[in-house]
C-alpha cells in the first residue's frame, strides 16, 4: 500500500490555468504529485503508457482534472476514449472548464463523467473549488482497486 | 373553409328547368284559355246568327203559305154556293157545296166543316182521296172569329184553324150615297189542319244536323216540333232575339225565336250547345296535348342546357375547393368557347398563378429558414465560443492579481493596492456580464415546454428564493390568488424570479416596504399579472428602456445588477405570447405587468 502515490493528472493546455490550478492545490496542502499534459493527445499517451510515457511506472492516477477545450484532441474525445476502454473507466474524471454550456453538460454526463465544475472567475471562489475537488477525490475518495495484471 | 352542402331543391339544375316550364305552362294555359274562350263565343254567335237566319225563313214560308190559305178559305166563303148552303142548307146545293169546298180538303187532313150561326156543324166534306165509308171524325169545337187560331192538342195531334165568317148576301144593290149596310154572319167555314211531319224534313235541312225547330203560340201554353206537343224552351216568345237557357236535366242550348207574320205563332230554332262547342272542344284537347308535350320538351331543353352550364360550376367548385384544402395542382376544363370556357380558362390562369406564388413563397420560405438556421448555429458556435474562450482571460486577470495582492501587498502602496482592487472587481463583474449574457440567449434558444403551470406556487417558490439569506425580510407581503396558466414553469418561474427580486431590490431603502402581486384587467383572452412594489419607482419618460439588455435606470452604486433581468422577463413573456409593460413613479414605487393568453387562448409565438 506505501509504495502507491496517489497522483493527479491535470489536461490543460492554457498555462495561466495550470499555474493558477497548481497554486490552488498547493495552497492547499495536496501532497499529491500532479502530472501535468498540454493536450487530449498526451493525456491519452499518459493514460496508455505509450509514446514519451511508454516507461512510466504502471498504474492510474487516482483523479483526472480535464479541460474541454484543448488542441489535438478536445476533452469529451478523451473522455470517450477513456470511459469505452475497459482498463481505464474506472479512472474517476473531472471536468473542470469555463463553459456552462448545457450541450457540454449533457454530453460530458452521457459518457459518464463523475464530475463537471465550471471554474469561477472569483478567485477565491476558485481556490475553494479546486480544494474541495482535491480534497474529496485524491484524499476521502477510495480509488478502484489497481487489477491483478498490472501488479 | 367549411364548403355549404348544395341543396338539390337549390341546385340551377334543378330549379331553371322548374322555373321555366312553369312560365311556358302559365302563358300556355293563358294562351288556351282566351283562344277557347274566343273561339266558343264566335261559335255561339254563329250559331245563333244561323238560328236566327233559320227561323226568318221559316216564318217567312209559312206566313206566306198561310196567307195564301187565308185568301183560299176566304174566297171559297164568300162563294154563293156557300152562302146559299149556309142559308138554306139543301141536298142538292150540298152537292154544289162539295164540288166548291173539294180545292180546300187535303189528303190525311180533317175534314173541311161548315158551321150555322147556331152554332151546330151543318156538313163536313172530306178529302177526294178519302175512303167514302169511313167514318168522318167528330167535328172540332165551335169556332170563334174569323182567322187563324192558336194550336192545340187533339187526340194527342197538333191542330190549328182556319176560319172564314160566312155572311149573308145584300138583298138588293144599295141606292147610291147610302152607307152600306153591316154584312150579317150567317155561319162558318172552318179549315183544320195538323201539321205535317213531311215539313220536318224540310225545316231540318234548312237547320241541318243537330238543330231543333219548334213552332208555339206567342202566348205559350203549346209548343211542338210540327209532330207532337213538347215542353216550351225557357225563353222570352214575344220578341224577335237570340236566347240562351238551360233545361231542366241541365243541357245548355243557344237558339232565336221569331214572330211568324200574320199569326198567332212564333218559331223557334235550337241548337244543343255542346253539338255546338264540340270543335272548340275538339281544338282545345288537340291544344293541350300539343301544349303538354312542348312543355315537356321544353323542360328537357332547359335541363340539358342548365346541366351543360352547371356541370362546370359544379366542377368548378370542386376544383375551388380542393385547391382551398391545399391542392393547388387541380384545374378544370376549359375546351368550351362560350362565357363558362373563358370562366374556366381564367380561373385556370389564376389557379397557375396562385401555384406559382405559393411555390415561390415556399421557396422562399424555406430560404430564409435555411438562413435562420444558419444565423442561429452560427449564434450558438458564437456563445459557445464566449463561454469557453472569454472567461478563461477574465479569469486569469482575476486570479493573477489576487495573487499579486496576496503575495506583494505589503511592497505596494496605498494606491497600488486600490488599483489592484479595482482591477479584481472590474474583471469580476465582466464575468458577471459575461454569464448574464449567455443565459439571456439560452433564454432565446431553448424550446419552451409548455405545460399546465400553478402561478401561485410558482410566485411562493420565487418569493422564498429572492427572500433566501435574509434579503427582504422587512417585506409586507401581499399576494392575491393567481389563476393556472399554459406555459414552461422553468422560464415563468425566471420571470417571477426576475420581477419579485427588483421589487425587493428597489423597495430595500423605504421603511416599510411593501409589494402586492395580484392580476389585472386586461384584453380579451390575455390573464394580466401585475407586480407592485412601493420603492425607489422610475421616471416614466425612461419606461421604454427598462426591458432592453443592459440597460439600467439606477446608478451601480445605488443598486446591484447587470440590467439583464428584465430583458430576460420581456423575452420569455413575449415568447408565450404575452406583452410586458411598467409604470412608476419616482420615489413612488413601480407596478410591472405582464400578460399571457388564457389556457385554450393562443398557443407559443415565438420572437424574432
Amino acid at each position: 500500500m506505501g509504495r502507491e502515490i496517489k497522483r493527479i493528472l491535470l489536461a490543460e493546455d492554457n498555462e495561466n490555468d495550470v499555474e493558477l490550478t497548481l497554486t490552488a492545490l498547493r495552497a492547499n496542502s495536496l501532497v499529491n504529485e500532479v502530472t501535468v499534459v498540454r493536450d487530449g493527445a498526451e493525456a491519452l499517451d499518459f493514460l496508455k503508457r505509450r509514446g514519451s510515457y511508454a516507461n512510466r511506472d504502471p498504474g492510474l492516477p487516482a483523479l483526472m482534472l480535464l479541460d474541454l477545450k484543448m488542441p489535438k484532441v478536445d476533452g469529451l474525445e478523451v473522455l470517450r476514449v477513456v470511459k469505452a476502454d475497459p482498463d481505464l473507466r474506472t479512472l474517476p474524471v473531472v471536468v473542470l472548464t469555463s463553459s456552462r454550456e448545457e450541450q457540454d453538460l449533457v454530453q460530458s454526463y452521457n459518457l459518464g463523467v463523475n464530475a463537471y465544475v465550471v471554474k469561477p472567475v472569483d478567485f477565491c471562489a476558485f481556490m475553494d473549488a479546486v480544494k474541495l475537488l482535491g480534497g474529496f477525490w485524491a484524499l476521502l475518495n477510495e480509488p478502484p482497486p489497481v487489477p491483478v495484471q498490472a501488479s | 373553409m367549411t364548403p355549404r352542402v348544395l341543396r338539390r331543391r337549390d341546385s340551377l339544375r334543378w330549379r331553371l328547368p322548374v322555373i321555366i316550364s312553369t312560365m311556358i305552362v302559365i302563358v300556355l294555359g293563358a294562351f288556351v284559355w282566351m283562344t277557347n274562350r274566343a273561339l266558343e263565343q264566335t261559335l255561339l254567335n254563329v250559331s245563333g246568327e244561323r238560328a236566327q237566319v233559320a227561323a226568318e225563313q221559316i216564318a217567312t214560308a209559312m206566313a206566306q203559305s198561310l196567307a195564301k190559305g187565308t185568301a183560299d178559305i176566304n174566297r171559297v166563303a164568300a162563294s154563293e154556293a156557300v152562302r146559299q148552303y149556309v142559308s138554306q142548307p139543301s141536298e142538292e146545293r150540298a152537292a154544289a157545296l162539295r164540288t166548291a169546298l173539294q180545292p180546300l180538303t187535303a189528303a190525311g187532313q180533317p175534314p173541311v166543316e161548315i158551321w150555322n150561326a147556331q152554332g151546330d156543324c151543318v156538313l163536313q166534306i172530306a178529302p177526294a182521296a178519302a175512303a167514302q165509308d169511313a167514318p168522318l171524325p167528330p167535328p172540332g169545337a165551335r169556332p170563334g172569329g174569323p182567322g187563324l187560331t192558336n194550336f192545340h192538342v187533339e187526340h194527342d195531334a197538333v191542330f190549328y184553324e182556319l176560319i172564314a165568317d160566312v155572311d149573308d148576301a145584300p138583298a138588293e144593290p144599295l141606292p147610291a150615297g147610302a152607307p152600306p149596310a153591316a154584312p150579317r154572319r150567317i155561319g162558318a167555314l172552318v179549315v183544320r189542319r195538323s201539321l205535317v211531319p213531311a215539313q220536318t224534313q224540310m225545316i231540318n235541312r234548312l237547320v241541318g244536323n243537330g238543330g231543333l225547330v219548334e213552332v208555339g203560340n206567342r202566348t205559350g201554353g203549346l209548343w211542338t216540333d210540327f209532330s207532337k206537343p213538347r215542353p216550351a224552351p225557357l225563353v222570352d216568345a214575344t220578341h224577335n232575339r237570340v236566347s240562351e237557357y238551360r233545361t231542366a236535366s241541365g243541357d245548355a242550348k243557344i237558339g232565336a225565336l221569331r214572330l211568324i207574320p200574320g199569326t198567332p205563332w212564333v218559331t223557334w230554332i235550337e241548337f244543343a250547345q255542346d253539338s255546338v262547342l264540340a270543335p272548340a272542344h275538339t281544338l282545345l284537347r288537340r291544344m293541350l296535348a300539343v301544349g303538354g308535350l312542348l312543355v315537356l320538351i321544353a323542360a328537357g331543353l332547359v335541363a340539358f342546357v342548365s346541366a351543360r352550364i352547371t356541370t362546370p360550376l359544379h366542377e368548378l367548385t370542386n376544383v375551388s375547393e380542393a385547391m382551398a384544402g391545399g391542392d393547388l395542382t387541380r384545374r378544370v376544363h376549359a375546351g368550351r368557347s362560350d362565357e363558362i370556357g373563358r370562366l374556366g380558362a381564367s380561373f385556370n390562369s389564376m389557379a397557375t398563378k396562385v401555384e406559382d406564388a405559393q411555390r415561390e413563397l415556399e421557396t422562399r420560405v424555406a430560404e430564409r429558414t435555411a438562413g435562420l438556421r444558419d444565423a442561429l448555429g452560427e449564434l450558438e458556435a458564437f456563445s459557445y465560443s464566449v463561454s469557453h474562450d472569454l472567461r478563461a482571460p477574465l479569469r486569469h486577470v482575476v486570479g493573477f492579481a489576487s495573487l499579486l495582492e496576496q503575495s506583494s501587498s505589503s511592497a505596494l502602496t496605498v494606491d497600488g493596492r486600490r488599483h489592484l482592487k479595482t482591477i479584481i472587481d472590474a474583471a469580476n463583474r465582466m464575468g458577471r456580464l459575461i454569464d448574464d449574457l449567455l443565459a439571456f440567449s439560452r433564454v432565446g434558444r431553448t424550446p419552451i415546454s409548455s405545460r399546465t403551470v400553478d402561478l401561485n406556487q410558482l410566485t411562493a417558490e420565487a418569493r422564498h428564493e429572492v427572500t433566501t439569506g435574509g434579503t427582504g425580510a422587512n417585506v409586507a407581503w401581499s399576494i392575491d390568488p393567481l389563476p393556472i396558466v399554459q406555459g414552461d414553469p422553468a422560464l415563468l418561474r425566471l420571470v417571477l424570479i426576475n420581477l419579485l427580486s427588483n421589487a425587493v431590490k428597489y423597495s430595500s431603502r423605504v421603511p416599510e416596504p411593501r409589494i402586492h402581486v395580484g392580476i389585472a384587467p386586461g384584453q380579451p383572452g390575455e390573464i394580466v399579472i401585475v407586480i407592485r412594489d412601493n420603492g425607489e419607482g422610475f421616471d416614466m419618460q425612461y419606461a421604454h428602456k427598462l426591458f432592453g439588455v443592459f440597460q439600467r435606470l439606477h446608478a451601480h452604486g445605488d443598486f446591484e445588477g447587470t440590467g439583464i433581468g428584465l430583458a430576460n422577463v420581456r423575452r420569455i413573456v413575449q415568447r408565450h405570447g404575452g406583452r410586458t409593460w411598467a409604470e412608476g413613479v419616482v420615489g413612488g414605487g413601480a407596478t410591472f405587468y405582464f400578460s399571457l393568453p388564457k389556457a385554450g387562448g393562443a398557443g407559443e409565438t415565438h420572437d424574432g
